[in-house]
């Protein structure tokens, strides 16, 4: 009884204080916990995946789109593992990482590439979400009006913090997944005819043709690397990974599916107005009053969460670039970018689809997403051995 | 005497204080006192009982050692402070040849009695509330929290107020970053006075300019004490009834006194609906608006008649007409707060019959927009310490559905969240538990556990003593 | 932050609202008010040589709260897009195609306006589709006729017949994705109204979900109705045939027998009412009804036999008189008798479905659609609906 009383009233032991105490992750330098990692693997893995993906897969493929996102997912699957490792082995940041084992200049240029890689990726996501919502939800809307709203956001993003963003990724995450619940349930429930999607790659042809001109989609999960060196994690965290990573793959593949399994045997009925809630018409029928259009408009806040993180990332990679860490100033700097560009290039669909699925930015894609991770986990390996013997020497 | 014509210099109307001059024994001496401060019967105990002790008296030490035993004696020659505590309502004894000066306590002036805060009524549960007195409010707290480890560390704030100020937390429960952290914004305040706790708000808070209180007011002693025994600090002002506490988390808003005093599974029922009426009250009008103007395909067509009959020949655009009910509706709050009761009364009749009800007669504005408003409003009410902010955000939001409709409304809903994410005041993430993810304080955020269960003090709040209960 | 760099935010920050508050209005207010939409709930679309011609029923809201007017509106163009737009001029306001619940398909229209229907205009790809015998504008004016009449606000009945009802039904997405299949054939309800004069001879107006034997009578007085002339009210409605379409338009009607049996193999439908005559101890006892609670259905292609396998199995609750006197003399051989009678129904109702479509040279039991998904190289190669062999597997389960 003595000790309950000393536990509750009186001066906490010392090893109670560190073990149970009130705290958080605010006071770390690590800005990211493992359960927001969790939630924005999950979001990345699906976001844009799902979002105009299937549409231009089907548009190409008719209905073997699925099967090609599912490879696209798997080898964004595969990227990931390296990220989780990075952000396993490492302690201190990419920058910090690139800085200490490439030398500052070899550093800059590689964040330099990086940065390429992330602001194109960071128009297609904004292009994406311009298209989507122009077409199908504020027709009639001026798509400079729009994009300067969506600016606002962005530039916000990037002036905080990554912890501020990972907050609010881990506050939507359990909305993202309520409302998927909700269409997948539906679809579930309705008799979907999920055979609709056989035979499977009975155009050869076609298939290869659209796997090879979509690889701009993969490499989601790079800005991760942003993490690296910033994360608490315990143990089990990177179960918890890779598990979102794939249940949020499978999520896309399952809606690519039921798209696939819609328009199939039409795709040329496809186009930017058609997506996950569309699929829904195919066999239920406005019964369901309107509660999947709420569902979808409601889902894709992630690809509004991807573009910020796109954008964070692009941010700070042009901040070590530059050598200043005038977040601010940088942001607007960004955003400036991002509107020539989705203004004056990518407000053309054509031109988007030109760019986007020309080879150079496929195979630079790729390329990016597979070689930034390994080289920051090589980095890491090396930093880690230069210190082990900087300590030996120091004994 | 040289040391009475000291004080009385430092006064630019001397009149204020009066003199009183007298005996003992061989020495003659003078007592100073400010007469609308201090008590005129302890003026007359106290010449008494130095003229009663006269033989005895030879130092000014052996006044409060012989003839002033019962009262609270303290011997300065600082002149400034003696004139501090002149206008304290102490009383200030020169004796002749001492250029020091006795300071006798006989403060005493009125102060209301302690009554059931008009911010903070509650059905069951104690009705006490601080008043401006800063002894009585103290005391209030310490009746709750009998512990030797309730710290109140006092200070004076103001340079011409000279306010009380005390800080008091329970130091084997409280971190000391924190309770470092508030120590350092208050003694860096320099300000020529405070009248009330909500001067030092912005001081203490990290996003002064913010639309987001970071700080709890509470009127009411229990909710202090609790406040207390999560590890948070509590700031008295002497001359406020409202005690600051810190460190502030978004939850607290949505949690009320009586929630504690209920069964736990109405004490949740009433926390969700106060969740429930903060969304809707925030984004009611908005989406309205945005539904209207461009997602009609949204609205099921048997309400989309029921709202193309209501609007018909209306001459306001949808916006303009939810604007403009907001608008009247937040002058006639505003009208009502200020008007004295009785006329207040009178405000909300016209304000909701004759206005409201004319102007949809008239076709000035359409009844499914007043509906949208009233319904808003009442659900903003849920949560009332949020009115401020939410009534600001609720027409900012409004303006944005209509102009940019759910595109616009969802990046706006994005950008305070990630604002109000961005919050982390004295180490305590302002939307914790919801994220980061802390499970075990969700016992005390939507859900309202029955109290064993609460055996942890909220991970949220920086504690140095993680265990309630055993 | 400095507060210089805080006074720096706040300055961009006014200036950026300033700016969307200036200028976005020109372009977001210049969008419609739902005030100035009209609702359409029905579309009706007619092919008449070279036109097509478009026919709306719309909605207009009245003075009393939530009761509303319905009329309706014709209007032509050389293409669909051309019609569309003339809606527009012809109503006054901008039409909300959104909402329109049902879209009916009138016999000489073509298929391909149902695709660029989707396409080039708000109709949603859920619309429920429904075909007229003759002209869709007929169909329309009897429907509001009808509507005012029973004081329906919308055109739900489509989807009660989805649900509840034996028919087979289709929305506009699955009517395309069914024509875009192998088997290159779609079906649609066809809808018909009923006269005052006619329903005497019919069977009391019940929506979809009747019995077989009167409705065709009831089609018949239908039509002799309406050749003896006059103007007459229309009582009811009757949704017991199919439209069956190839690419080229509108092939044949199956008959009520015949769309009961597409209704078997098509999936969604689960419910209705199967009627059927028993044979029981050598006496035959007419019309035991029962209700459909669930049922099975699927198409399975054997490459190597040549032959298409139609596999149902359905779960029945016998109920009526009828019914009660056949079990209260002996439970087991009545429901012997009753299984024995259904399945003969069912099989025949899918098989005169069967043996129509061959003659219309359709396939609305997706027999080529099963035989390409599930053996793509045997369809490309030696497929041919007319020479493959139907096997018929029916099972019945009563409750």
């Amino acid at each position: 009884m003595k000790s309950v009383t000393q536990q509750v009233n009186n001066t906490a032991t010392g090893s109670e204080t560190t073990k149970n105490a009130g705290v958080t992750n605010t006071r770390e330098t690590k800005q990211t916990t493992g359960k927001q990692l969790v939630a924005i693997i999950f979001i990345l893995s699906l976001a844009t995946k799902m979002f105009m993906l299937p549409v231009f897969l089907i548009q190409e493929t008719g209905r073997d789109g699925y099967i090609v996102l599912a490879l696209y997912g798997a080898f964004d699957l595969l990227t990931l593992v390296p990220i989780i490792i990075a952000v396993r082995m490492a302690d201190v940041d990419m920058f910090e990482l690139l800085s200490s084992v490439l030398g500052r200049v070899g550093a800059k240029i590689t964040v330099g590439v990086f940065w390429l890689f992330l602001f194109f990726k960071l128009n297609m996501s904004v292009s994406e979400i311009l298209t989507f919502y122009n077409t199908n939800i504020l027709t009639e809307f001026d798509t400079s009006m729009m994009l300067i709203v969506l600016l606002v956001f962005l530039a916000a993003v990037g002036t905080h913090t990554l912890r501020a963003l990972s907050r609010l990724n881990e506050i939507l995450a359990p909305v993202i997944v309520v409302c998927l619940a909700v269409l997948v349930a539906i679809v579930l429930m309705t008799r979907f005819d999920f055979a609709n999607i056989l035979p499977a790659v009975a155009d050869g042809k076609r298939f290869s043709s659209a796997l090879v001109k979509h690889p701009a989609w993969v490499g989601d999960f790079a800005p991760l690397l942003l993490f690296v060196g910033r994360t608490k994690t315990k143990k089990r965290t990177w179960c918890f990974a890779a598990g979102s990573g794939v249940i949020g793959t499978s999520v896309a593949v399952f809606f690519a599916i039921a798209m696939s399994a819609a328009f199939g045997n039409v795709p040329e009925l496809v186009d930017a107005t058609t997506n996950i809630s569309n699929i829904l018409q195919f066999s239920v029928g406005n019964v369901y009053g309107r509660i999947d259009m709420f569902s979808s408009v409601l889902w894709s806040v992630s690809v509004f969460i991807e573009a910020g993180l796109f954008f964070y990332a692009t941010a700070r990679c042009a901040s070590f670039v530059i050598g200043k860490s005038a977040h601010f100033i940088i942001s607007i700097g960004n955003c400036v970018m991002v509107y020539i560009v989705q203004i004056f290039a990518f407000t053309d669909p054509m031109y988007f689809s030109v760019t986007v699925t020309s080879y150079v930015c496929a195979i630079g894609t790729a390329a990016v997403a597979v070689i930034m991770p390994c080289l920051v986990i090589v980095c890491a390996a090396v930093y880690k051995r230069q210190k082990r013997l900087s300590k030996v020497g120091e004994n | 005497m040289e040391t009475v014509q000291r004080i009385l210099d430092k006064f630019s109307t001397p009149d204020n204080v009066v003199s009183h001059e007298f005996k003992c024994g061989k020495k003659s001496g003078v007592l100073i006192v400010h007469p609308d401060l201090s008590d005129a019967a302890t003026v007359r105990a106290v010449i008494f009982a130095l003229e009663h002790c006269a033989a005895k008296l030879s130092q000014l030490e052996d006044f409060s050692r012989y003839a002033l035993l019962e009262y609270d004696v303290k011997i300065s020659s600082d002149v400034d402070d003696c004139v501090n505590k002149l206008l304290n309502g102490d009383l200030l004894l020169c004796v002749e040849g001492e250029s020091r000066y006795a300071v006798i306590n006989a403060r005493s002036y009125s102060t209301r009695g302690v009554t059931e805060p008009p911010t903070e009524t509650v059905m069951r549960g104690p009705r006490e509330g601080f008043i401006e007195d800063l002894k009585t409010n103290l005391s209030l707290l310490e009746r709750r929290l009998k512990t030797p480890d309730l710290a109140i560390e006092r200070m004076e704030i103001g340079r011409r107020s000279k306010t009380a100020v005390a800080l008091c937390y329970l130091s084997s429960v409280a971190d000391e970053r924190v309770i470092k952290n508030v120590k350092r914004r208050l003694s860096k305040i320099d300000i020529d006075g405070i009248v009330d706790s909500h001067y030092l708000v912005p001081y203490i808070e990290e996003r002064p300019l913010s639309l987001f209180n970071q700080t709890g007011l509470s009127e009411k002693p229990d909710i202090v004490a609790a406040k207390l025994l999560e590890g948070r600090v509590a700031i008295f002002v002497d001359g406020s009834p409202m005690v600051v506490t810190l460190p502030f988390v978004m939850v607290e808003e949505f949690q009320s006194g009586e929630d504690y005093y209920q069964r736990s599974t109405y004490g949740t029922f009433v926390r969700l609906l106060r969740y429930m009426g903060l969304i809707l009250a925030l984004l009611l009008p908005g989406l309205y608006v945005a539904l209207q103007n461009f997602h009609y395909t949204l609205i099921p067509v048997r309400f989309m008649i029921t709202l193309m009959t209501a609007i018909k020949g209306l001459p306001l655009s949808p916006l303009a007409e939810t604007v403009f009910v907001l608008l009247l509706f937040e002058i006639i709050r505003e009208a009502s707060v200020r008007m004295p009761r009785a006329v207040g009364m009178a405000m909300s009749i016209v304000g909701a019959l004759v206005l409201g009800e004319t102007a949809v007669n008239a076709g000035i504005i359409s009844s499914p927009a007043v509906m949208v408003t009233a319904l808003s409003s009442i659900a903003l009410f849920t949560v009332p310490s949020l009115l401020g902010a939410m009534s600001v955000l609720r027409i900012l939001y409004t303006l944005i559905g209509g102009l940019c409709g759910l595109f616009g409304l969802i990046l706006a809903a994005l950008f305070t969240l990630h604002y109000i994410c961005a919050l982390n005041a004295y180490d305590a993430p302002y939307l914790a538990p919801f994220t980061p993810l802390v499970y075990g304080d969700f016992k005390d955020a939507i859900e309202r556990s029955t109290i064993p269960v609460m055996k942890k003090r909220p991970k949220s709040i920086p504690n140095t003593n993680p265990t309630r209960q055993a | 932050m400095t507060t210089r760099k805080k006074h720096l935010i706040y300055k961009a920050a006014l200036f950026l609202f300033a700016f969307i508050v200036a200028f976005l209005p020109s372009t977001a207010l210049r969008n419609k008010e739902v005030n100035s939409r009209v609702i359409v709930g029905i579309l009706g679309l007619d092919g008449d040589g070279d036109k097509v011609s478009l026919t709306a029923q719309y909605v207009m809201p009245k003075e009393s709260q939530g009761t509303t007017g319905k009329d309706t509106v014709t209007v032509e163009g050389k293409t669909l897009d051309e019609a569309a737009e003339n809606l527009n001029t012809a109503l006054g306001r901008r039409v909300e195609l959104g909402h329109c619940s049902m879209v009916i398909v009138g016999s000489d229209a073509k298929v391909e306006l149902l695709g660029s229907l989707m396409t080039a205009t708000d109709v949603t790809a859920d619309v429920w589709m429904a075909a007229a015998d003759g002209k869709a504008k007929d169909l329309i004016g009897k429907l509001t006729d009808f509507m005012k009449k029973t004081g329906s606000t919308d055109a739900d009945f489509i989807a009660y017949s989805a649900r509840k009802a034996h028919i087979a039904t289709n929305t506009l997405l699955g009517f395309l994705s069914d024509l875009g299949s192998a088997s290159k054939t779609a079906y649609i309800p066809l809808v018909e109204m009923k006269s005052e004069q006619s329903e005497q001879g019919g069977n009391g107006g019940s929506g979809g979900g009747g019995s077989d034997g009167g409705g065709e009578q009831s089609g018949g007085d239908q039509s002799g109705g309406e050749q003896g002339g006059g103007k007459q009210e229309p009582s009811g409605m009757k949704v017991e045939k199919l439209a069956v379409y190839g690419e080229n338009g509108r092939r044949c009607v199956l008959d009520s027998k015949s769309a009961r049996g597409v209704a078997w193999v098509s999936a969604p439908v689960e419910k209705g009412t199967v009627c059927s005559d028993v044979e029981y101890e050598g006496e035959i006892i007419k019309g035991v009804c029962g209700r459909l609670l669930k049922k099975y259905a699927s198409v399975s292609v054997d490459e190597k036999n040549n032959t298409a396998t139609i596999k149902i199995k359905a779960f029945i609750e016998p109920h009526g008189d009828k019914f009660n006197k056949l079990f209260a003399a002996n439970s087991k051989k009545a429901d012997e008798a009753l299984i024995a009678g259904y399945k003969k129904k069912i099989k025949g109702e899918v098989e005169s479905a069967y043996y129509d479509s061959l003659l219309s040279m359709v396939d609305p039991l997706f027999i080529g659609r099963e035989a390409y998904r599930y053996h793509p190289k045997f369809y490309k190669n030696s497929y041919d609906y007319y020479s493959i062999s139907v096997k018929y597997d029916i099972q019945v389960s009563l409750k």
